[in-house]
């Protein structure tokens, strides 16, 4: 074998361990049956013991450089995981933190991004405001559907500056002066928030990048998040497609099991294809940003678009081929639809996607 | 560009430039597409392979191919596509009838089939389908007895392609008509000359003759052209379909397709306005997108894991249903872009890319009929990927 192929065998199987890991830890600390629970609370929910466990395994810190205290790992990595952790339909912040991580190093207490704005594709330079003030900068704007928003102790999230127009990235403590959070109430009970920044004052230690790589920085950290959620939602859509499928090889109908029929078995063959076309998205996006390829940007729009437009129908499908078992709030299938639809909801919407995509492929080669 | 989403060695580097000074030299009297894919060209384009040993680079070196890695099998796919290479006149009979003779034939069938393979002396054909035995395959009623050293068929096989110009033929006969159905065939290679064959090409869909029936009268075959056990065949044919496998050459025509819809959505437009303007086309086309740039790194993931010595995912037993269906939409939607001009045919004024969107469109209706069914995919998916139990009991 070539000295290449070595790398890539080392690759792969550093992925394959890390996914293994990750399942076993999931499948030892959560529960499906716990997402339900936290359905039924006042308040939105998620699983802070398993996030303390995930982070003594250095989950969080994944996509840092060794030499910074990270795990020095791949955005193939990251999708292992996030993909596990979706298979599980576990409440962890583990995609956002990851990413906050990757714009601003090894993390203590629970760190989201907080990019997205009202009404805003996420696509765009943010509008909200850093004026400058001391080393550091005063902070304006408003930050909408941040993951994890309302659990949080602190933001990674993003702005304009006024004198030179450029992005700036920086760190907020939630409870800072002038930071007000306002808890969501999502389909799946995850901690969403709206985030309000008004004149927060940011000391220069907490200006992570400034000035032109700061677009750079903003740009990798979304392509790593929709990759990231691309994974979550495939490891969503694979979990309920497995319990369909293996229902559909015993439940009795007519005298056969259903899975015998061509509707039901046809069914599941196909949205069996859209997961594997969404996982090969996935890994290529994932191989493109590390490689910091000039297809990159496209690429995690392919994978956006389709685990957001084909992967929310497999819980969907799946509900179909339970019957009414499946509309019942004891059975698990509804924990994966809601996931599935939350999830679509976080990634780019498909306008944004189609147009990155389209560019790249209409562009002379 | 070098990217064939695996990385290359140092040999594996060699054995492109290889390939590609191989093209430069080749390519040269095929400039003419007309030449590329008339019989006669496709005959001298194998001709020039087998003479530069690039006739069969997957077999074994003893049966004449040259053991090439995965990579290297993917290198030389990948060169032959982007050159646009002619298609050798004997590929399907080096994809899959060779592999099954090295799996199962006898060393004279090996000694005396294989070299003529590569040669392209022999052209072979496919004789499996029958008028009521298709997807059903196994309740095919084509029947030999054996006569001294002879087999003796009689019966009927159908949608034979290449039969009106091939010289040989491997089929599927009857033999124990007792026992259960896929207990009684064997695989036998005929000689298409020998008496009491009749060839009866049809038309096609898009009117040129391609296939044909084969009609079997007492037509004697000598009993060493048995390939595996008398009776066995149905194992060996299955061998033969497992070969028949996604290769990379439909990944490449995918990657061909997609490149034309884009150009035909760019070029077209609906009373001034571009049909790529059009919010659903744009839809259309990132769906198309996705689903070959998924299939090119699936089959780059399957090259690797050959490479690796490790079994391909579950993802490469979808690829050629995949493949195929997202083939298929693209010719439809070709059509749908041209407009008015895609109805035109080869020969009108006016014809989307001079009729070959229209043809593209008829034709394209086999990708999901040949080589099995999508629903017979879907059936064989269904239960040997998922587990779930047969459709019909
Ligand atoms: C262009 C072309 C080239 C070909 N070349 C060759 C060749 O060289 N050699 C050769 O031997 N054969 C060849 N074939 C034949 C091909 O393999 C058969 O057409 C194919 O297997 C289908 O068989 P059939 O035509 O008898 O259709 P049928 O089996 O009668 O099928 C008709 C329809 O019923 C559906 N159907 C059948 N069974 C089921 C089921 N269990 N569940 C759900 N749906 C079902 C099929 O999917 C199809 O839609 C070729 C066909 C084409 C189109």
């Amino acid at each position: 074998m070539t000295e290449s192929l070595v790398d890539l065998a080392e690759s792969l199987a550093a992925v394959e361990a890390t996914r293994a890991t990750a399942a076993q830890v999931l499948r030892e600390q959560w529960a499906p049956a716990r997402l339900r629970a936290m359905l039924d609370e006042e308040t939105p929910g998620w699983a802070p013991d398993l996030w303390v466990r995930a982070v003594g395994l250095g989950w969080p810190d994944l996509l840092v450089a060794e030499a910074d205290g990270g795990g020095g790992g791949t955005t193939a990595q990251l999708a292992g995981i996030a993909e596990e952790v979706g298979r599980a339909a576990a409440s962890i912040p583990f995609v956002p933190a990851a990413v906050a991580a990757w714009c601003g190093g090894p993390s203590g207490p629970l760190r989201t991004v907080a990019f997205s704005e009202p009404g805003g594709s996420d696509d765009a330079l943010p509008s909200a405001r850093a004026r400058a003030a001391g080393g550091g900068v005063v902070l304006t704007g408003t930050k909408a559907f941040v993951p994890y928003g309302s659990a949080a102790q602190s933001f990674v999230t993003s702005a304009v500056r006024e004198d030179s127009g450029a992005p700036v990235l920086c760190t907020v403590d939630a409870d800072a002066d002038g930071v007000t959070v306002t808890a969501l109430r999502a389909l799946d009970a995850a901690p969403l928030a709206d985030v309000a920044f008004d004149e927060v004052r940011v000391d220069a230690a907490a200006v992570l990048v400034d000035g032109p790589e700061a677009r750079r920085i903003l740009d990798g950290a979304r392509a790593r998040l929709a990759v990231g959620w691309a994974a979550e939602l495939v490891g969503v859509a694979a979990a309920v497609h497995d319990a369909a499928t293996e229902y559909a090889r015993h439940r009795v109908a007519f005298g056969r099991p259903i899975g015998a029929f061509q509707a039901i078995k046809h069914r599941l063959v196909d949205l069996r294809g859209d997961i594997e076309v969404a996982r090969a998205l996935v890994g290529r996006a994932a191989q493109a940003i590390e490689r910091d390829a000039s297809d990159a940007d496209a690429m995690v729009a392919l994978a956006a678009f389709w685990a957001g437009e084909r992967l929310r129908a497999v819980p969907e499908g799946a509900i179909q081929v339970f019957g009414g078992i499946g509309y019942t709030w004891e059975h698990d299938a509804h924990l994966y639809l809601r996931r599935a639809a939350v999830l679509r909801a976080l990634l780019p919407p498909p306008e944004v996607t189609t147009e990155v995509a389209l560019a790249a492929l209409v562009a002379p080669r | 560009m070098d990217d064939y989403g695996v990385p290359l060695g140092e040999s594996e580097r060699a054995f492109r430039d290889e390939v590609r000074a191989f093209l430069d030299r080749a390519m040269v009297d095929f400039a003419d597409r007309r030449t590329r894919s008339s019989l006669d060209g496709m005959r001298e384009w194998q001709r020039r392979l087998h003479e530069a040993g690039l006739a069969t680079v997957g077999w074994p070196v003893e049966f004449g191919g040259r053991a090439a890695s995965a990579v290297e099998q993917l290198v030389f796919a990948t060169e032959m596509a982007r050159a646009g290479a002619p298609e050798p006149i004997n590929r399907s009979a080096i994809n899959q009838l060779g592999p099954t003779i090295i799996q199962w034939g006898t060393p004279e069938q090996q000694a005396y089939s294989l070299p003529r393979i590569l040669s392209g002396e022999d052209v072979w054909c496919q004789g499996f389908s029958e008028p009521d035995a298709g997807s059903d395959l196994a309740s095919l009623r084509t029947r030999a007895v054996v006569d001294g050293d002879d087999l003796v068929v009689n019966g009927q096989k159908i949608w034979t392609s290449k039969a009106h110009y091939a010289n040989r033929i491997y089929i599927l006969v009857r033999t124990d008509p007792d026992a259960p159905k896929h207990d009684g065939i064997t695989y036998l290679l005929v000689d298409l000359h020998s008496p009491g064959i009749d060839i009866r090409p049809i038309r096609q869909i898009a009117g040129s003759a391609e296939f044909s029936e084969v009609f079997f009268s007492d037509v004697r075959v000598p009993l060493a052209n048995v390939v595996g056990p008398m009776h066995q065949g149905w194992r060996v044919a299955n061998s033969t379909l497992g070969y028949e496998r996604v290769g990379q050459s439909r990944t490449h025509r995918i990657e061909r397709r997609l490149g034309m819809v884009v150009r035909l959505a760019a070029e077209t437009s609906v009373d001034g306005v571009p049909r790529i303007a059009d919010p659903r086309v744009r839809t259309r086309l990132v769906e198309f997108a996705a689903r070959v740039e998924a299939l090119r790194f699936i089959a780059s993931r399957a090259t690797a894991a050959g490479v690796l010595g490790r079994a391909p995912g579950p993802e490469a037993s979808l690829a050629k249903l995949l493949t195929s269906e997202v083939d298929q939409e693209m010719a439809t939607f070709g059509l749908d872009l041209a407009g008015r001009a895609g109805v035109l045919v080869t020969g009108s004024p006016g014809a989307a890319k001079g009729g070959a969107v229209a043809q593209g469109y008829l034709v394209m209706r086999a990708a999901t009929l040949g080589a099995g069914t999508s629903e017979i995919q879907r059936n064989v998916i269904g239960e040997k990927l998922l587990g779930l139990p047969r459709s019909d009991g």
